[in-house]
């Protein structure tokens, strides 16, 4: 009985202890700095203001290759020894490519505008391109596995991995020993389209139709 | 009655008092956190300090004696790294150290945060899913490797000459520019100093020392600028500071 009475001044106290405290409460949500809360999330290694390597790259007013420079498709070619394929002029609305090299890694790519560019990479000697593909969609967990035009190729949606991973659709197929990658701001299923009109200069000139 | 009432006007001051105490007490010790915290402004973008190689390869390395590691005081992140990339930077594979301290509202993605010293990381973006892996706390001046030796496009991260980490397949993506990165996430005040001494690139005759390094198109920190000791030799440092 003794145990359950509180004497008024150990009320006091108590009141006086839960005043300070609501005080203290009431004070942290009005001061708690709000920056603590909305966080900046970013990816070690890019520069800059670079949002997405990918969308740097489909802007035309940056260089598609930081360190590398634009040159004719004739050019390119030579440089790295083996035939650039690039989309039917239809698939692209006839836009002419810009077709970029870099002397430094022997790569090329080719932009179109503000909607898609390209990057072609030989296979290493013991790649096979259907066996890389499939182990690529299993160890990243995106994208589809299909053919296009009778050649292995990967599938992979916008956002496939997670919000804005990847800012584009993506597109592999695998030609002429290349992995060629297509990135473009349409559907993946348009863009893989697009990729079914790859072909090289002289493919063209060799089709029904094509000019010599 | 008289008592009674000033009795109570005397417990409703000391109520009040007791809310008023509250407020300074909460409010002074808030005050102090954001002095700390915001006497620097993390950056809703990176800086970044980076050498580069004039040839290509299928590794990179520092060794022999290696990365200087700098346990400095930060508020925001920080990193010192070697990268491969390919030439429209898309893919790169990244090791080196880094720093993310609790608390602030900069993170670095994958990576998560840390307390205490420089942690040892490798980092993996190929445009389409990136990945990443950590390792322990880290002092002095340590090897660090990054390596796809048969280009299988598979690469192996290695620290102090033990293998800490191999990546997804990263397909055709087998060599690529060679850099070196000094980078903060803070504004000015805080460091961005780096330094790599003994800078070697693979190719399918093994390891030699880096040739022809310049300072790469992506360095853009206004704070802090590159130091090009020789080939192999590098540095970055804060900018009204002569090599």
């Amino acid at each position: 009985m003794i145990a359950r009475m509180r004497s008024p001044q150990v009320g006091r106290i108590g009141a006086l202890v839960a005043a300070a405290a609501i005080g203290g409460l009431i004070a942290t949500m009005v001061l708690a700095p709000r920056g603590s809360v909305d966080g900046i999330s970013q990816v070690p290694g890019i520069p800059g203001d670079v949002e997405s390597p990918i969308l740097r790259a489909l802007d035309p007013s940056e260089p598609l290759m930081p360190s590398g420079k634009q040159v004719e498709l004739s050019q390119a070619e030579e440089n790295v020894g083996y035939a650039i394929y690039l989309p039917s002029p239809q698939a692209v609305n006839g836009e002419t490519p810009e077709v970029w090299y870099s002397s430094a890694t022997n790569e090329v790519a080719a932009r179109f505008g503000s909607e898609l560019f390209i990057e072609y990479a030989p296979w290493g000697k013991d790649q096979g391109p259907a066996k890389e593909y499939a182990q690529q969609a299993e160890s990243w967990h995106v994208g589809q596995l299909t053919e296009i035009g009778g050649n292995p190729a990967w599938l992979i949606p916008a956002h496939a991995g997670g919000d804005g991973v990847p800012p584009v659709a993506v597109v592999h197929v695998s030609m002429g020993g290349l992995d060629i990658t297509l990135y473009g701001g349409q559907s993946v299923e348009d863009l893989a389209q697009v990729a079914a009109t790859l072909s090289t200069g002289a493919q063209k000139s060799a089709a029904p139709g094509g000019s010599a | 009655m008289i008592g009674r009432a000033a009795r109570r006007w005397f417990d409703e001051t000391r109520v009040a008092v007791a809310i008023l105490a509250g407020f300074m007490m909460v409010g002074g010790v808030l005050l102090f956190q954001m002095h700390a915290a915001y006497a620097v402004t993390c950056l809703s973008n990176l800086y970044n300090t980076t050498d580069e190689a004039s040839a290509d390869g299928r590794g990179n390395r520092v060794f022999g004696p290696g990365m200087r590691i700098y346990n400095d005081n930060v508020v925001c992140g920080r990193v010192s790294s070697l990268f491969v990339k390919n030439a429209t930077e898309t893919k790169f594979v990244e090791v080196g150290w880094y720093e993310d301290p609790i608390d602030t509202n900069f993170d670095y993605q994958c990576l998560g945060t840390t307390s205490g010293p420089p942690e040892l990381f490798a980092f993996v973006d190929t445009g389409t899913g990136y990945a990443c892996s950590l390792g322990e706390t880290l002092s002095g001046v340590d090897s660090f490797s990054v390596r796809d030796q048969n280009q299988d496009g598979v690469w192996t991260f290695g620290h102090e000459g033990d293998d800490f980490y191999t990546s997804p397949d990263l397909g055709s993506f087998n060599s690529g520019l060679l850099r070196t990165n000094g980078e903060r996430a803070g504004n000015g005040n805080e460091p961005a100093r780096s330094e790599f001494d003994g800078l070697d690139r693979l190719d399918s005759s093994g390891w030699s020392p880096w040739q022809g390094t310049f300072e790469a198109s992506t360095s853009d920190d206004p704070d802090f600028h590159d130091c090009i000791d020789s080939d192999h030799h590098v540095r970055v440092i804060r900018d009204g500071t002569t090599c």
